[in-house]
Parts: C-alpha cells; structure tokens; sequence
C-alpha cells in the first residue's frame, strides 16, 4: 500500500490534474452565482472534471517505466485511482447542487461517472501504447467535447444530453451506452502486458 | 531543417516560414477534426431542420463554424506552438529572434480562416438555394452589410481562435492550458452578454469575443435582432487578433522596443474605439421581426 501511494504521489503529473480540478472549482462557485446558466456551467464543470482524468496517465518516463521488473499492469492498474478526484469532485456538486439547480442526481452522477471513465480509459489505452503524455492532447479536446452538445440542442429538435430538471429515458440510454463503452476501452486498455 | 536555412531577416525568409506554420496547422489532426465537424453539423442542420418557409434561423449558424472550427484552432494553435518548446535549444541558436517565429506562427491562422470563409459560403449558398422564410431576418430585411458583417464573423472568428491559441502557447506553460482557456473562453463569452441582451443596454455586450446578433426564434414566432454596429464589431475582432499576435510576441524581451510598445498601445486603442463605435452606432435598439406563422409555439 505504501509503495503504491508513494508511486501515485511522485509518479502522477498532480500539476496539471488539481489546475483542470480548480477550474471545475472555479467554474461551480459561478454556478452557485448563476444557477439559470446551468444549461451550459454544468457542461462546463463535467469539462473540467473529465479533463482532469486526462492527465492521470501522464508519464514523461514512460518508456524506461513500462519495462520495469514492477509491470506495466501495475503502473496502470495503481493510476486508475486517481479517478478518484475528479469522480469525487464531480459527485459532491453534483450531490449538493449549487444554487439549488435541478439536476437529477442519479442522472448526473451516470453522465459525469461515465465521462471521466471513458477519457481515463482512453488516457490508459494511449499510455499503453507508448504515449508519454496523452492528457496535454486529451484534456483540451475532451473539454470541447464534452461542451459541444450544447450547441447542438438549440438548434436540432432532439433534446438536449444534459437535461435540467427530469433525466428523459433517451438520454439516460445514451449515457448508459457511454458508460458501456467506457467499460469496454478500462478493460482493453488495462489488460496485462505492454504493447497493444 | 528548411527552416534552419532560411535567410534570417527580410521578406522571403518570414514568407518561408509562415508557410511551414500554415501547412503544420492545415495538417494538424485536430483542426481538420473541427473543420469536418462545423461542416457536418451545417449539413445536419440543413437536411433535418426542416421549415415550410425555409432555413430556420440562419443568421444564427455561423455560430456553428466559429464554435467547431474556432475552437478547434485554440487548440491546434497552442499545440503547435508548444511543440517547438522540445527543441528550444536548438531553435535558440539558429538566426533569427522568438518574436519573429511568433510571428510565422501567426501564420497559422490562414487556414481557420479559409475554413471559415468555406463554411460562411457554403451557409449563404445554402441559404439561397432552399430559400428563407420572408420575415427572417436575412437579405431584405436587413441592410446587407450588417449580414455580411454577421456572416463573415465566422471566419474571422476561427482566425482568432488560432491566434488565440498562439497567445496561450506561447505565455502558458502548464499542460492543458488549451482545454483552461476553451472553457474559459465559452463560460466569459455565455456571461459576459446573456445578462444584457434583453436589457436596453445590450450594446454593451459587444466587448465579448463572441456576440449574438441574433437569438433564434421566439415563442411568439418573431426573432430578435440584438443592437449594435455589426461591421464595427468585425472590426474589434480583427483588432482582438491583432493584439493576440502582439500579445505572444511580447513574450519576447528583446521585442519590447518603444517602436513595439507604441504598436500595441496603438492597436489597443483601436480595439477600444471600434468597440465604442459598435455599441454606438448601427441599431440603438432590440428589433423584432414579423412572426413567422409556423414558428408560432403551441
């Protein structure tokens, strides 16, 4: 237990990871300021939450690390935990609801949990093969992503992917279908070995 | 290694090099991922929003093209100006100053701003052949400069997304930066106007890098023309990018000359006075059109 948490604490790039942390801080204290700006902060703060996850992998050492008599598996299996931050933050806003906005919590915890996993299983696969540092790539462009489809639902009649107030069906099963992919991309990027 | 061959001063050399930046940037997997996507979403649009009277709301789409293709070159721009960071060493002892690579680099923004203009053209096209309905705020209803104006923000828009992204590159060091001021950038540009736009004094939204002109359709079947001189605000755009440009420059020491300084100082005034002239002149005041009958909610 020792040598995994000393590892996670010189090993993890904490930098860049509690900086996307603070943003999403930043960006829940305006939330709690403008609860009817929700439609758009609450991405914003998933954003946040998800670009964080993308530095969790993030080894400058990678291919001297990945041949060490410790294993990659380990290396990899011991960086899922810091998923935990994010996953922590998001799931206290999400649970306290600042300003008071209504979100849905079980709908909200789904939709956050299975972001963060699936850009932390993405960051997994990356690192396995050989990417030193998948998160300077991945944070900007998940954070983008994640706060496109809102643009989306003003304009097309399909609804909108982060409801406030009632969490649809629809919208619960596409969340479902990020999380199973998610699942999918934690598994194949934390199987054992070290090349894909 | 071409560009370590390169004449340090004069012309030709600068041209070289804003060449290598601006085919980097067209190539750059990132941007060609938001331009794919800005395209697709119009087409979407075009195909599934359907309307007996025509394109819905057009004066809102290059909304689209700024935020998928804009966006996209922050980050592409940021990254690209951050990967030279690896052979800084090396770059450092080759003629030629940092200032002068920022400024190549600036030529990054060329081709945001040809996807910009593809996608400004493909819209108005667009436009014309499926027809808009007579009361939309479009060619007819409105003087044709402000149109364009409002159209042509897009590609001007993506420009300085990359330019922006150049800024951040070159003063952000930290990993991420780009994702810091995307987020950033779409939470100022939501809060710097929605608290003005319906208030008598929403001309004064326009400081934000992104204004809406337009809002959509309202319950009652009208659109809403938002005050404000758009022509003046394409030009605090322009200005804004500008002062991208200088802004990364400055990181550069031995570019703050006084002839520098007084160029900066210049083109921040100029922004500050196109913005005066925007929320001064042009519509003093919020337009409604004529409802549109099969707009008309419930």
């Amino acid at each position: 237990m020792n040598a995994r948490l000393w590892y996670l604490r010189r090993g993890v790039a904490w930098l860049p990871l509690s900086g996307a942390c603070g943003a999403a801080a930043i960006v829940t204290v305006i939330l709690a300021w403008k609860p009817e700006d929700a439609f758009l902060l609450a991405p914003a703060l998933l954003a946040c939450c998800a670009a964080a996850a993308a530095f969790a992998y993030d080894e400058a050492a990678l291919p001297v690390v990945a041949v060490t008599p410790r294993g990659a598996g380990w290396r990899r299996a011991n960086r899922l935990a810091v998923t935990l931050v994010p996953l922590t933050l998001w799931a206290a806003v999400v649970t306290l609801r600042p300003g008071d906005v209504a979100l849905s919590r079980p709908g909200w915890l789904l939709l956050g949990g299975a972001t963060v996993l699936l850009v932390v299983g993405s960051a997994a696969l990356a690192s396995r093969r050989l990417v030193p540092t998948p998160g300077a790539l991945l944070a900007p462009v998940v954070a983008l992503t994640a706060v496109a489809p809102v643009t989306l639902s003003g304009m097309f009649s399909w609804g909108s992917l982060y409801p406030i107030g009632d969490f649809p069906d629809a919208v619960r099963t596409v969340w479902l279908g990020v999380a199973l992919s998610a699942a999918v991309v934690c598994v194949v990027a934390l199987r054992p070995g070290v090349r894909p | 290694m071409s560009s370590l061959s390169l004449p340090a001063t004069g012309l030709a050399g600068h041209r070289a090099m804003a060449g290598i930046e601006a085919r980097r940037m067209a190539r750059h997997p990132v941007f060609l991922l938001g331009v794919g996507l800005g395209l697709v979403v119009l087409a979407l649009y075009l195909v599934l929003v359907d309307d007996e009277t025509g394109v819905p709301v057009v004066l809102t789409l290059p909304l689209l093209g700024a935020f998928y293709i804009g966006l996209t070159s922050v980050i592409a721009a940021a990254l690209l100006t951050r990967s030279t960071e690896v052979a800084v060493e090396a770059v450092a002892t080759a003629p030629g100053t940092e200032a002068r690579r920022t400024l190549a680099l600036a030529a990054a923004g060329i081709p945001p701003l040809v996807a910009g203009l593809v996608f400004s053209v493909v819209l108005v096209v667009a436009a014309r052949a499926i027809g808009v309905a007579p009361q939309e705020w479009w060619f007819g209803t409105m003087p044709d400069w402000q149109v364009w104006s409002i159209v042509l923000m897009c590609p001007v828009a993506c420009l300085d997304g990359a330019l922006l992204g150049v800024l951040a590159g070159r003063w952000l060091r930290f990993r991420g930066a780009s994702a810091v001021v995307v987020v950033a950038l779409i939470v100022v540009t939501l809060l710097g106007q929605t608290p003005l736009l319906e208030t008598g004094s929403s001309e004064w939204r326009l400081w934000v890098p992104w204004a809406l002109f337009h809002t959509g359709d309202n319950a009652d079947g009208t659109q809403t023309l938002i005050a404000g001189n758009p022509a003046a605000y394409l030009g605090y755009l322009l200005a804004l990018g500008a002062l991208a440009v200088l802004g990364a420059m400055w990181h550069d020491r031995t570019a703050r000359t006084p002839r520098f300084r007084a160029l900066v100082a210049g083109v921040a005034m100029a922004a500050i006075a196109l913005y005066v002239v925007a929320a001064t002149t042009g519509n003093q005041d919020n337009r409604d059109s004529e409802p549109i009958p099969s707009r008309i909610s419930g």
